[in-house]
């Protein structure tokens, strides 16, 4: 079965971005654009990846990675923070919030698909 | 008749016998005489001696008023040189000290010390004089001067005195040598030859009489005025030189018993003159002092106040401000002040016109009241009356003309405040004049400083919000590029591909840009902190050698590290640190197009020094400091040529200063470049220490 990635993030152009490049390898995709929907979408849907954005409406990626974190069963899932730029500090407040690995803006998709197949390797299409 | 005429009369026959004896009258007249000499020439230069030390007094008063005539003649163009007639008076008298018989008597030593300190306060005269040709000189600059001149008069006046101490022990040893002159046996001779002419007993009485009695009076005279008896007089009426010779000797014990009688008095009343003259400058010099060293308005007036009342012998005072916005004077300084009467003024603010300080200020100059019960009533003055006041003297704040706040003095008892005092009074209105305007500076200054770092950090504030929004839209021109490229749209023709490789570049470089301001513009809103963690100086080497390797090796150039393994951890912020190396090396590799680039380390005096070096083009000496410098590449085509972004450095200096670090670069043109960089071992704790 296809592996389902749930993309946390506000800019349509990012998602815009993301849902082309995991369509292109066969993953499908999960969206939310605000970490409160995350965090629900994240409780009914399961995924088995959640890429989330640092800077979103309602709930921010930390809020939103820390409460998924603190559910039981829904610890396991994999989660990679997009953090606004390399040398912010956000990717050591990242990992402080249970996040699993991280990506800096400018993510390019090569990069960001490597980093999602180090948590999901025998996936794509 | 003449003594000679007298004698030969009385002693024809023993002519011969006596002519001896004549001779030894006329040594002991000749010594006498000598003896007067020196000493009507000791009290002509004890005469000057006094006249100077009066005049030295005058200077000093003179002196003491250059503070208040100062604010007295501030705005004319040019003030008359101080002392100036005085003194040359002064050096006359010196002068004839200098030139005088008695001088050579005298101790030299004693002149000596006359001499150097005149010399001494000649020269404080000079400067003194050129500060007041000057005219237009600073207040508490002439303060300074005025004490130092008033220092070296006293110390001549002390050795005037010392001069005149001599001069009376001189005297002193004069008379004592005429009274041994006279304890000779000339007197015993004489004797022996009237004895000798017992037959002229009708002429011995004559010779008794005029002779022996009028030297023997002499002798007794001088003896008694050399015992310090100087109220005694030579009684001689002779008509002969003897006559003449006691009444200079009458004459000289009535010049030193008057000269006598007067020194204890001016002794006493100098003594006095000058404690008040030294503690009124002492005032005014501790006065510019607390001017020049404390801020703080309020300590600054309540000395000014404290030495005003004590000088002007007040029961109490205050110094009020003006407020021109409010039109009213505001307490700021009180001493001696009852509680009634601060809240009275505080509760009805005093305006101009109004009470005594309010005349004073509409009329620019010291008020007074010498008897509070017999002027019109006023609240303020009703409060002073319960207090026992009866006398008040206001005078006004002026800087520049404008008032600016008034100084008042209250007294206990009925009187007039003295012109002295009143002058005095506004030396110190015009010392706290300045430290009002002093203090209004100041607070304009910080006042400008505040408004100066919010708008800088605005400023910050604003590239830091500006960087964000920028890079949102450009990561995705950046990532649409790549997914074109990597086909997921398509097919992509390989001029296709070379043009978004294009695209890729100019976007990544916009990129750095942005992110390099972002950087700055957080360092300089004080954004960006230090995030210490305990790191190897060689691991943050060699993680930017294996970063940068692949860009050596394009060009072909050796990465060198020199950097020892048993080196101690250090403490900072090791990404920051990553960041200055990784430019550093960048920069190098980016500008030698043969050769090695090299990092070396090593620990001196608790600080890492690091130094990149590189065997590329170099940098001019006169390019060397602007390469810290915002967008100085120095060759600006360069930075297009070279990439990069021109702030790199810049970055990598505020960091290394973030850490207390210094970085500085050695260059030769054609040999190469080597930036070198300290950072303190623990920056943290220096950090904080900080």
């Amino acid at each position: 079965m296809t592996r389902r990635i749930l993309v946390v993030e506000d800019q349509e152009d990012n998602r815009r971005i993301i849902r082309d490049l995991l369509a292109s390898v066969g993953y499908t995709m999960i969206e939310a654009v605000d970490g409160e929907a995350g965090v629900r979408l994240a409780g009914s849907e399961r995924p088995d990846l959640i890429l989330m954005d640092i800077q979103l409406p309602v709930l921010d990626g930390y809020e939103a990675t820390r409460r998924i974190k603190a559910e039981p069963e829904l610890q396991a899932i994999p989660i990679v923070v997009v953090t606004s730029y390399a040398l912010s500090g956000d990717d050591q407040k990242a990992a402080a919030a249970g996040a699993d690995a991280y990506v800096a803006k400018p993510f390019s998709p090569r990069q960001l698909l490597a980093t999602i197949r180090r948590f999901l390797p025998e996936a794509g299409g | 008749m003449r003594i000679r005429s007298k004698l030969l009369l009385a002693m024809a026959v023993p002519a011969g016998l006596l002519a001896a004896q004549i001779a030894s009258v006329g040594f002991f007249v000749r010594q006498l005489q000598s003896a007067v000499t020196f000493i009507s020439s000791a009290h002509a230069v004890i005469e000057a001696d006094f006249d100077a030390v009066e005049l030295i007094g005058a200077l000093r008063a003179e002196v003491k008023q250059l503070p208040s005539n100062w604010v007295a003649e501030r705005d004319r163009e040019t003030v008359a040189p101080p002392l100036a007639a005085s003194w040359s008076e002064l050096a006359s008298l010196i002068g004839v000290i200098q030139a005088s018989e008695a001088a050579r008597e005298i101790e030299p030593s004693v002149l000596d010390a006359v001499v150097q300190t005149f010399s001494e306060a000649s020269e404080e005269y000079r400067q003194t004089q050129a500060v007041g040709a000057n005219g237009s000189t600073d207040l508490n600059g002439l303060i300074e001067r005025a004490i130092f001149t008033d220092k070296a008069l006293v110390a001549l006046a002390e050795a005037l005195d010392a001069l005149a101490v001599e001069l009376r022990e001189q005297l002193q040893a004069a008379v004592d040598r005429e009274r041994e002159i006279h304890d000779r046996p000339i007197i015993a001779g004489i004797a022996v030859g009237g004895l000798a002419l017992v037959l002229l007993v009708g002429f011995s009485w004559l010779y008794v009489r005029n002779l022996v009695g009028p030297i023997r009076a002499l002798q007794d005279g001088a003896a008694r005025i050399g015992r310090g008896d100087l109220k005694s007089r030579i009684d001689v009426k002779t008509g002969d030189e003897l006559q003449s010779l006691a009444e200079h000797f009458n004459q000289m014990a009535a010049d030193l018993q008057g000269s006598y009688a007067n020194l204890e008095g001016r002794v006493e009343e100098r003594t006095r003159q000058l404690a008040r003259s030294v503690s009124e400058l002492e005032a005014l010099g501790e006065v510019s002092r607390a001017i020049s060293s404390t801020l703080d308005l309020r300590a600054v007036l309540d000395s000014i106040l404290a030495h005003a009342c004590q000088l002007a012998d007040s029961g109490g005072g205050a110094i009020y401000v003006y407020d021109p916005v409010r039109r009213q004077f505001d307490l700021e300084a009180g001493y001696r002040m009852g509680e009634d009467l601060i809240a009275a003024v505080r509760e009805h603010p005093i305006r101009p016109g109004d009470a005594l300080i309010g005349q004073c200020a509409e009329r620019r100059e010291a008020v007074q009241i010498d008897d509070l019960t017999k002027v019109l009533p006023h609240p303020l003055f009703e409060l002073h009356l319960k207090a026992g006041v009866r006398a008040l003297l206001a005078v006004p704040l002026l800087h520049q003309d404008q008032v600016v706040g008034a100084l008042v003095v209250r007294r206990k008892r009925v009187g007039a405040f003295a012109d002295d005092t009143v002058r005095l009074l506004q030396t110190f209105a015009a010392q706290s004049a300045i430290a009002i305007q002093n203090a209004r500076l100041f607070e304009e200054l910080e006042q400008k400083g505040r408004e100066l770092a919010a708008a800088s950090r605005h400023k910050s504030e604003f590239l830091a919000n500006m960087s964000h929004e920028l890079r949102t839209p450009l990561n995705a021109v950046l990532g649409y590029a790549e997914l074109i490229q990597d086909g997921i749209y398509g097919e992509v023709s390989a001029k296709m591909q070379d043009v978004l490789e294009r695209i890729q570049q100019n976007g990544r470089h916009l990129l750095g840009l942005i992110n390099a301001v972002l950087d700055l513009s957080k360092i300089e809103a004080g954004q960006l902190t230090l995030q210490p963690v305990d790191y190897s100086i060689r691991e943050l080497a060699l993680g930017v050698i294996s970063g940068t390797e692949a860009l050596a090796a394009a060009k072909n150039l050796a990465l060198e590290l020199e950097v020892a393994a048993d080196l101690p951890p250090g403490r900072g912020d090791d990404r920051r640190i990553t960041q200055v190396l990784l430019n550093l090396v960048g920069n190098a590799i980016k500008f030698t197009d043969a050769g090695s680039v090299g990092i070396r380390a090593h620990v001196e005096g608790g600080n890492f020094v690091v130094a990149v070096s590189d065997t590329g083009v170099g940098i001019a000496a006169e390019d060397q400091q602007r390469v810290f410098e915002e967008f100085q590449q120095v060759d600006s085509s360069s930075t297009r040529k070279k990439g990069g972004t021109g702030l790199g450095l810049a970055i990598a200096k505020r960091i290394v200063e973030l850490h207390r670090g210094r970085i500085w670069v050695e260059s030769t043109l054609g040999e190469g470049t080597t930036f070198y960089f300290t950072l303190p071992l623990r920056a943290d704790e220096r950090e904080e220490a900080a």
